[in-house]
Order: C-alpha cells, then structure tokens, then sequence
C-alpha cells in the first residue's frame, strides 16, 4: 500500500504539469539558477525585512562569483591538445588516447572533464563515464593517457573537443576547446573471412608479362597449405606426402580473378541503424577479404563504382571512405542492377529489398551473382523463399552477426565449389 | 628531464598507470560524505530554527525536548539505513518505515501544541512557528532517509529556505554564526556533489614542470605584498576606501535619511542609542524632560562630592542695601564648575552608577582608535588641593574662529593646526555621540585638527572654552544623540627624546609665553618638589641614553609613578591635609586624580608646562565587534595630566591601570623599542628565559614525537567506536604518522608491502597480527560492505589490540629513546642497501 502510495506521490510530483512553460524556466533548472533565485531572495529579505538577510546576500553573491571566476580563471591559463596511438583502427578496438595540457597558472587546476564524442571520451573500463582530471599541476606540461574503444565507425572527432570544468561548486561550466593533432578515422568493423570462392581468372591484368602476383599460370612462386576452394590440379603430390596434408603449388598470375561488388546504398539509407552498420560491415569484409587475396575489385557505391586495389593507400581510402559515409534517407531507389560482363559479383543489401532487385538480373547472370543480405523482413514474409537460395546469406543482425556471416560465407564458399566441380567433372 | 607522476590516490592503487580508479570504494565513500554533509546541513538550520522558536519560548523545556527527541530519531534513522546500506537502497525493501518515521517528525510539533495546551493547561507554540517547525523536521527526514540526489536536494533546499527565513526574522546574534556555519557546509557540499558527479572518470597524469614552482610562489607573494604595502603607504584612506559604501545603511558619507535596521540608520528613523552614526529627532519630547548628567554630576558620581572647606571670615562694613533694577532676566551658566577639589566625600559604590533621564547606562559612543583620551576639561592653577582654571587663558591659537573648509562634500571646521614635528602628518579619524552627557564642551583627543557636524557649516557654530577645548557656543548644552566627527593627529616622540634634536629642548621653548605662566606655579617649595621629582625619575633615568632630554625626563616620572603609585579610589587624604601632593608622595597611594595632580606638579617643578584634565577614557574592553563601536560609561570618568611642548598640549598617563596615549612609531623605532623590551626581560628574567628557551628546544627537537602523540591521543577515543571505524582510524593513523615522520612509500611498493614494512617495527605486533591488519585494511578498500562486516565481527579481538598497540605506540613514543618514526627510517634505509 505505501509503496503504491510513493509511487503514485512521485509520479504527480515529477508530472509536467506545465510543460508550455520549460522552455522560460529551464534556466531555474541549473544551479546557477538557484544561486540567482537565492541571491534575489536573500537582497528582497534585506531591503524589506532584516538587515541580517543582506549577509546572506553578500555570501550567496560571493559563492556566485568564486563559482564562476574559478572555472573562467581556470580555463584561461590552459591549453591543450588531443591525440592518438593510431590514425586508423577499426570498430570495437582499444586505442590509446593522449591528452597533453600546457597549464600556466601557478595554482593547480582541478576536477576537469573533458568533453567529446563518447566513443574517445571514455574509458574502456568505464563507457559512459566522461574522462575526468583530478588535478592538472601547476605551472607544467601534463598528459593525460588511457584507453578508448570506439565501437562506431567515423572520422573523429565528430565534434568539437573541449576541456570543462565547473570546480569547486559546480554552478557554472566553463570551456575551453582542444586542438586535434590527427583525425582518428574509425573504420567498420572487419570480419576475417577464411574461404576464397572458386573463379578461374578471366582479366588480363598485364598484358604480355606475367603479374608478380599469386595466380594459376606461369611460374611456380611457392606452395602454400590447401584452402577450400583450390583446384585439385594445383596440387603438390610430392609435399602433399611428406607433410601428410595437402599442399598446393602458388604460381604467377597473367590475370585476377574480377569482383564485383554492388552496395544497396538506398536500401542501406532506409534501414535502421545497426542493419546499415552491419550493411557497411560486410561490403567492408569482402573488400578487404578478396582485396588480400589480390582480386581484383570494384565496388559499386553511392552511384558509381570504385575500382579497388591490393595496395595500402587504396584500401586506406576505401576504407576511409567507408568510415565517413553518411546515409542520407532522401536517396533516390535503383532498382535496376547493371548486368554483370565477367567475373563474380556480390550485393550487398537488405532482404526486403533484395526479392525486387533480383528481378532486374538476366537469368544468364544469375549463376555468377550472389547476395549478401541483411535481414530485415518479419518470420511471416513470403520472401523468405528467396532468401534460402543458395545464393544467398542472410544475417540477422541480433544474434551474432560476425559468427553468421563467417560461417555462411564458408558455406557459401563450398556451394560454389561443389558447383564448379560438378560442371568439371 | 626530471618528471614526476602525480596520480589520484585511487590510482596509486591500481597496478597500471592510466587505469580508472576503481568506482567500488571511494565512490561510495564520497557518497556516504556527501549525504552526511546534507544531513549536517539539516542539523545546523534546525539549530537555527531552534534559536528562532525560543525568542518567542512558550517553555524551553519543552522546546529542548521536542527538539532533542526530534533530532535523536533522525540520527538513528539515519545510522540505522546508514549501516543497511546494502539491503535499504532499494526502496521496496525499506517497508513503511521512512514513512512513520517522518509521520512522526513532522507530527511532532502539532502534537507537543496539543498536549500543552489541552492537557497541561498552557497555550503552545504561536501557528506559524509550528508550521517552520514541521517544516525544520521534513528537512532532516528527508535528510535521514535520502537515497536518491533528489532526495537530497530537497532536503538541502528546505534547508537553506529555514536558513533564510531564519536570519530574516531572528535579532539573535547566535544565529549569524549559525548561518556563517550553514554558509560554510553549504559550499562544501557544493563541492562534494561536483567532485561525487566526475571522480569516476579521473585517469592517471605525468606532468613536467614548466618553472620552479616555490620560486614562482614566493615572487608572487613578495610582488602582492609589496603592491598592497605600496598602495597602503601612499594613500592610507585606501584601507578605509569602503566605509559607507551602502548607501542605504546610513551613516558615514552617502547616508540615505530613510536608512534603516543598516549599518547605521537615517535621520528619519526615531534615534536609536545604540549605533554611534545615528541621528535623530533630538528635540523630541522624549528628551525634554530628561535629566541629563552634566561634567560635575559625573566627577561627583565617581569620584564623591568635594568636601566644603572651612570658611574663612573677614570682617566687613554694612553698607546701605540699595538694589538696581534690572530688565535682563537670569540667565543659567553655560559653563560648567571651574574647580576640581582634590579633597572629597567616599562614595558609596555598591551601586553602579546611572545616568538619571536615560535607560542607556552610555555616556557616548565612539568610532576610532582605542585606547583614546577625550578631553573634556583643564585646570591650570592649583593651590594644594583644588584645581581652577583662569577665565582669560588663551593660546594664540585659540583666539582665532574655526576656518570652514570642505571634505568629501561635507563642511567641516579647521580649529587648530599643529607643529608638524610632534604632530604625525597622516590624520585620523575619530566619530562620536554624545548620548548622556549635558556640557556644550566637545569632547576630543589632543591634537584636534577639524571638527564636523553633519549640516552645520556656519564657523561660529564652534568656539573655544577659556581652558582650550572646542566647544559650542551657542547652546546650553550640545544636544542629546548628535553625532560629532573629528579629525585629530598622533603625536610622534621620537624628536624630543633625541637629544641632538633641536626640538628637544622643553623648558627653554616654553619660558618666553607669558600665558604660560598660571602652568609653571607650584604650591609650596618648588625646589624640595624639584628634588623630589628627581629621586623619583633617577632609577628610571639610569636606563636612558647619556644625555637626558626634557621629554625622556617627564617619561621616566611618569614611570616612576605608573610602577611605585598605586591607584586605590577609595583611598583619600584626609581632611586636614593640606597638600595632596605632599601626602601622595608619602603614602604612595590614592586615586587617579591624586595621582595625575601629583604627576602634574612635580613636572611643573621641572620647569615644563604642566595641566591637570578631566575627561573619558575610551577603554579597548568595551569594543563592540558586531556594531564597531566602543561605549564610554560613567565609571570611564578619567583625571590625568598634560605637558605642554611646542604649542600642543600632549597627554601623558601616570596611573598604570590605563594605558599610555597613543603615539606615532616608525617600524624601526618599534623594532628598537621591542629589542629593548626583549634585552630587558632577558636580563630580569634570566631563569624564566633559559626554561622558556630549554623547552622550546626540546619541543622543536621532539616535534615530530609530540605531533605524533598528540595524533595518537585523539585517536583514543576511536576505541569506543566499532571494530570498522576502528581499523580505519587505525589506517589513517599511520598515514599521518607516515607523513609526519616523512616516510614516503616506495614507487614500486604495493600496499600490502608497505604496510607490512611499517608494521613490522613495532615489536609487539607478531607476524599473524601484521599479516591480519593488512588482511583488514586490504578488505576495507576492496572488498563488498556485508562481507567485510562479517570478517570483522569474526576478528574484532585481535583486530581491536592491534590497533590499540598501534595507537598507544604513538604515545609512549614520546617517552622513548628511539620512536618509531626513527626505525622506520632505519628500516627503510636498510631495505634500500639490501
């Protein structure tokens, strides 16, 4: 009974009974205010009541002024900069965080917090909490280390970087902006595949020499573990007997075998949040993962397609490109996939919207075309049928996603595999 | 480059350098401090409440009661929900006990009204107080049972509401100290709650000190000093820049008539006789009436009524009666009695003495320096044993008419000027009201300069009185309550005790002036007078400088009297005497007009102008801190004596109960006269400095011991609290010995060595007890509330001699050859070679 009592007496004591008026009032709101509110009181009281009150005037007055003059004063004498271990890491990895204050005052500075994005401006061990400073020494150069772990992609800082501190009373916060040495740019999360789907090279990438690169033609580079995948004639039977485990032979390359990658950017503006991270995730993924084993790849994103290459400034940019993108929900749809000349290709969309673009797909390319998809239908939809195609992987984005897609993309793998086989034989 | 890491005392803890501190101990530690600071809070605003409900006290009894009852139940509350932390955090499990217990608070005062006015008869507390009452114990539930910072904030603001209400409505001046109180734990609090909403987040620092920090710290402090001591020497006004700064409260230069309750109030107000800076309707009816005591009622009050003497009868012819008609009416004397009898009545002091007319016992009030000597009245001649003073006695100065002169737009009237040798050229300012006191005479220190009425500007409004003192003129007596503001110099001496000043010379500089003559005469022998004075300076003369000035004369029989004439009132020559002067010398005794007329003629022996003057001592005793003011009273009825030196009247002080008038010293005259005073003491007191000096050496060398046991013997009384409190206070103990000692603990060492290594000097600590204290402490810092509560109960035995050992070790320290502090360091220094 008491407690329906309390609960009831703090409902209506916390009910906006007035919510018209907040926006004049919200000032009431921060203890500057109540100071203000105290002050005016206390002066009233002294002029009409007692003289007594002006006492308590004086001091309110006094605590005002030492509460705002400090952080000011504070905030003056200091400057600092912010910076990191990395210029680049990708979602979800700790990163060391290096804030280096010049602080000219011969008084120490104390309790200050700095202010920026969650994702740096705040410890691992504590997210949420802001990262604070306990004292800054006086008249010396400090730095303020530890460990953030931003688990959203993004060229950071998004904001502005500030220094506050609101000391000794906290009735007023003064600020003080950080300069940035290096943006840090977050790129999507990455998960390492593990299979290479089977595709003979078709694209003459030197032409009249043979590549430096891995491949299946020319001369023998080296040999390497089996992978699902490889092509029984490449391997070595000698080594194969001797380490009783297969072993494939690595030759040049003439050619690379040619992805193509098609990035549903409409689907991915009009899906929720996480869905469109875990969007970005996968093109990211595949990228990278046909990237290392030296395919060639073009990516179809935000209307035109980018040819991709297996060297370090061309996956950086990529992938900065990546971290950056910003949905914009007014994107207009396509829904007309540009048929496919050679080699393999991937979309990357949601489920929803991968039964209509199918449709737009020539029957001849539907054998070299897979889907990459993200669920986002209910249990109850007719275009579940789709979705358990062979050429397709759906990860549902609740539970698990990177187990999902790793294991389906092995799976995936070896269904291409068996098919090449098949046709082999 | 030499660096140093500077971590927050959570850190240190933590193995890594830029780890989080962790938030389980001393988030909670800063919680449990803030929430007993709101607590506090609402303790000191129910004090203040308290002190507001029993200026209106039906019964003090009952008041105290209630009030005790009222606070006991939310300090159990409190303790109670304090120590079940853990299972009363969440509402739900506290049940309905918040509820009846604030249903009891709050009822409280309703019900103790109840009962006394319907079972014993009386009529209770007034509505609205019982009203502040409940809501006084509202604040102090809430405060008891908070859990939420919105709880807190309510309580806090109730607080701070009953604080307000409190000192608007209450005189008492108990509360200002309950409000600067509440002002200081406030803040606190303030800063509590904002160091509570960021420690969580505090990381590690390394830091590189750009500049020395101690020198930086020392420049800054010289340059302030010097731009303060600067500012202070070219413009002394500079120190008193804001006096009368609100113009509301009355007073000094931007008084506003309606002023009122202020610092001082306005004319508008009905006069008030407390506040010197009050005006007033001082032609009131109230005051007409009034039998205001005049110079003569007062000396008769304190000293007793002059004996008449017997009449001495001359034969004489009688002459036809023949009366002549006159149309003048009579007209009453302005002036007072121009006799002093050195001979008089006991009086009977089992009374206090009261002004009649008045319920204030003041005869005024003064704003200035104290010790002060206001002169109100002089005598010249003296025939043995009354003083008179002449009707046509005037310096030159004072034949001339006060000069009207302007200062800070008030008129102000220039009487005199002084020899800018003797006279300090910076002024002071004093202000007085005269409140019972009927004389048209002004009272006033020596050196007078100018002299301000507020609104009077008209030079004949003043004068002077044939003995040289300001008077005014025009009136019977200066009106009741006015306020007169003064303007006078400080004598500077240094010049007459130099003897190769030229100034030096009294007695010559004052021969030519035939006026001067009524101060030279002496009854009797001049010369046995003369002799007499000698034998009494000569003991106080051998301590001078070679050659004597006039000046360092007069000194050293003022010394001579304040150290061999004992000041009794009651003590009276008798009434055949003849010569009081004669018999003072003999008997060495009596009261202080005796004592200054005995001062007065043995100068004049000296050949040096001398006069006897009557007037108010303002005493330092009687300063009122709160108003700023010192009351002068009846019994501050003084007599002293005056020397005249080149053309001021200077005062000197013979009786060793009052304290000697000010005078101007330079830093380095003070800083002789102190080294002098140190020499002096030294050579009389040769035993008592050596004792002085052996224990303050012993206490310089054990220092560090004598802290230490006095730490210790404050932590006794942590033994009647629990075994937790116990070893905490035991930690905290060591930390404080740790750093009194100067032991510092090692970079590398974690707690747990640490303390072991301090542990482990002291002998009667076996292994088993270290290794459990360290258990303890380790526990205390990390582990969860209810567990450690448990582990303790189970080892509070050997847990409570432990830190009993540790406590006691801090006090037969002291008596040891070698404490503690020192096998530390012996140990710490042996660690360092291993």
């Amino acid at each position: 009974m008491h407690q329906t009592l309390f609960t009831y007496f703090g409902q209506a004591m916390h009910y906006d009974f007035c919510p018209w008026a907040n926006a004049y009032v919200y000032w009431l709101k921060r203890p500057i205010g109540w100071v203000a509110v105290a002050f005016l009181a206390s002066l009233l009281l002294g002029v009409f009541v007692s003289s007594q009150a002006f006492l308590v005037s004086v001091a309110i007055f006094a605590l005002g002024v030492v509460g705002c003059l400090w952080p000011w004063i504070a905030m003056v004498g200091i400057r600092g900069q912010l910076s990191w271990s990395h210029l680049r890491c990708e979602e979800g990895e700790c990163i060391h965080t290096t804030l280096a204050l010049v602080h000219r005052w011969p008084w120490q500075g104390w309790g200050m917090i700095v202010e920026a994005d969650d994702a740096i401006a705040s410890h691992v061990d504590a997210e949420g909490q802001p990262i604070c400073l306990s004292r800054v020494p006086a008249i010396s150069k400090s730095e303020f280390e530890w460990v953030c772990r931003p688990r959203i992609r993004g060229r950071y800082p998004m904001r502005d970087v500030r220094l506050s501190t609101a000391f000794p009373f906290g009735i007023w916060t003064s600020y003080r902006k950080l300069q940035v040495a290096t943006p840090l740019f977050v790129w999507p999360k990455m998960i390492k595949l593990v299979d290479v789907p089977h595709q003979a090279g078709s694209t003459n990438a030197g032409i009249g020499t043979t590549s430096e690169q891995i491949g299946d033609e020319g001369d023998w580079m080296g040999v390497r573990p089996y992978r699902p995948g490889d092509s029984l004639r490449q391997v070595h039977w000698a080594q194969t007997s001797r380490r009783d485990s297969l072993v494939v032979f690595e030759r040049q390359s003439r050619s690379r075998q040619l992805v193509s990658i098609w990035f549903d950017t409409y689907a991915a503006a009009n899906a929720v949040h996480e869905q469109r991270e875990w969007m970005i995730r996968i093109l990211a993924s595949l990228t990278n993962h046909f990237l290392s084993h030296s395919w060639q790849v073009r990516a179809h994103f935000e209307d035109s397609w980018t040819p991709l290459y297996a060297n370090r400034s061309s996956k950086q940019l990529w992938l900065d490109k990546l971290a950056c993108w910003q949905h914009n929900p007014s994107q207009s749809a396509t829904d007309r996939i540009p048929s496919i000349r050679e080699g393999v290709s991937y979309c990357v969309s949601t489920a929803s919207r991968a039964v209509r673009l199918n449709r737009s797909i020539s029957p001849n390319d539907n054998a070299k075309f897979f889907w990459l998809l993200v669920d986002d239908i209910g249990p109850d939809e007719s275009s579940h049928a789709f979705c358990r195609s062979a050429s397709a992987i759906v990860i549902d984005v609740e539970n698990d996603p990177s187990n999902q897609l790793r294991s389906q993309w092995q799976q995936l793998c070896q269904r291409t595999s068996r098919v090449k086989v098949e046709c082999g034989s | 480059m030499n660096k140093f890491i500077a971590v927050s005392p959570r850190v240190v803890r933590s193995s890594s350098r830029s780890r989080l501190k962790r938030p389980a101990s001393g988030q909670v530690a800063s919680t449990i401090y803030n929430k007993g600071n709101t607590f506090l809070l609402a303790i000191v605003a129910s004090i203040g409440i308290l002190l507001l409900r029993l200026q209106g006290c039906f019964s003090t009894v009952w008041l105290w009661t209630e009030f005790l009852i009222c606070i006991s139940i939310a300090i159990t509350t409190r303790a109670y929900f304090s120590i079940h932390r853990e299972s009363t955090l969440i509402a739900s499990n506290r049940g309905g006990i918040p509820w009846a217990i604030g249903s009891i608070l709050i009822g409280a005062p309703w019900g103790i009204r109840l009962i006394h006015r319907y079972c014993l008869g009386g009529v209770g507390e007034a509505t609205e107080l019982i009203w502040l009452a409940m809501l006084q114990n509202a604040a102090l539930w809430q405060a008891a049972v908070a859990t939420t910072s919105k709880q807190e904030w309510t309580s806090f603001l109730l607080s701070s509401f009953l604080m307000l209400f409190g000192v608007s409505t209450s005189d008492r001046s108990g509360m200002i100290w309950i409000v600067v109180l509440f002002g200081l734990l406030a803040a606190w609090s303030l800063m509590a709650r904002y160091w509570q909403s960021i420690e969580r987040g505090f990381v590690a620092v390394e830091s590189v000190p750009l500049v020395r920090m101690r020198i930086v710290l020392v420049a800054i402090l010289c340059a302030v000093t010097t731009a303060m001591g600067a500012v202070a020497m070219l413009n002394k006004s500079t120190i008193t820049l804001l006096d009368g700064f609100m113009p509301t409260s009355g007073g000094k230069k931007d008084a506003d008539p309606s002023a009122r309750n202020g610092i001082g109030d306005g004319d508008m107000l009905v006069a008030a006789q407390d506040e010197a800076y009050t005006f007033g309707p001082v032609d009131s009816n109230l005051f007409l009436d009034s039998q205001v005591p005049s110079m003569y009622d007062l000396a008769s009050d304190m000293y007793g009524e002059p004996k008449s003497r017997s009449k001495k009868f001359m034969r004489a012819i009688a002459l036809n009666s023949e009366t002549k008609e006159t149309t003048e009416e009579g007209s009453e004397s302005k002036k007072t009695g121009r006799e002093f009898s050195a001979i008089r009545h006991p009086v009977d002091r089992s009374n206090p003495i009261k002004p009649r007319g008045s319920q204030s016992r003041a005869i005024l009030y003064l704003i200035g320096e104290t010790p002060q000597h206001l002169r109100l009245e002089s005598y010249d001649s003296f025939d043995g044993t009354e003083w008179t003073h002449s009707d046509d006695l005037k310096s030159p100065q004072q034949r001339a008419l006060p000069r009207l002169r302007t200062l800070s737009n008030k008129p102000w009237m220039e009487l005199q000027q002084h020899n800018a040798s003797i006279a300090h050229p910076v002024r002071e300012r004093l202000t007085i009201k005269l409140i019972n006191i009927q004389s048209p005479r002004i009272p006033s220190p020596s050196l007078l300069t100018d002299i301000h009425i507020d609104r009077i500007d008209q030079p004949d409004f003043f004068g002077w009185t044939s003995d040289g003192q300001p008077m005014m003129p025009n009136c019977d007596s200066i009106p009741q309550l006015t306020v007169v503001h003064q303007i006078y110099q400080v004598p500077q001496l240094h010049c007459l005790r130099d003897a190769s000043d030229p100034l030096n010379d009294i007695v010559a500089s004052s021969q030519p002036s035939d006026w001067l003559a009524p101060y030279l005469t002496v009854p009797g022998n001049r010369q046995s007078l003369r002799s007499e004075a000698e034998r009494l300076m000569q003991p106080h003369l051998n301590k001078s400088p070679k050659r004597v000035t006039d000046w360092v004369r007069i000194e050293a029989l003022v010394t001579a009297l304040r150290q061999d004439f004992e000041v009794d009132i009651s003590y009276l020559p008798p009434d055949s005497c003849d010569d009081v002067v004669q018999h003072m010398i003999e008997t060495r005794r009596g009261p202080d007009y005796l004592v200054a007329t005995t001062a007065s003629v043995l100068i004049r022996s000296l050949g040096i102008p001398s006069r006897l003057v009557t007037g108010f001592y303002a005493s330092r005793s009687r300063f009122d801190i709160r108003s700023g003011q010192t009351e002068v009273l009846p019994e501050d009825l003084h007599t002293w004596a005056e020397v005249y030196v080149h053309g001021a009247w200077l005062p000197i002080e013979p009786c060793s109960q009052f304290a000697k008038p000010r005078e101007f010293r330079s830093w380095r005259q003070f800083a002789i006269q102190g080294w002098w005073l140190l020499c002096d003491t030294a050579i009389h007191n040769p035993l008592s400095i050596a004792t002085t000096l052996f224990f303050l050496g012993m206490a310089v060398y054990m220092r560090r011991r004598i802290v230490d046991a006095a730490c210790s013997s404050v932590f006794l009384s942590a033994h009647f609290l629990s075994i937790r409190s116990r070893v905490r206070w035991s930690l905290v103990l060591l930390r404080w010995r740790m750093w009194v000692w100067g032991v510092q603990r090692p970079r590398r060492a974690t707690v747990r060595q640490w303390l072991e290594s301090q542990l482990v000097c002291d002998p009667r600590l076996r292994p088993s007890d270290r290794q459990l204290f360290v258990d303890a402490a380790q526990r205390l810092a990390y582990a969860p509330t209810l567990a450690t509560t448990e582990w303790l109960t189970a080892n509070s035995v050997p847990l409570c001699n432990i830190s009993w050992a540790i406590t006691q070790r801090g006090i037969l320290d002291l008596f040891r050859r070698k404490s503690t502090g020192h096998q530390w360091s012996d140990f710490q220094s042996q660690s360092r070679k291993k």
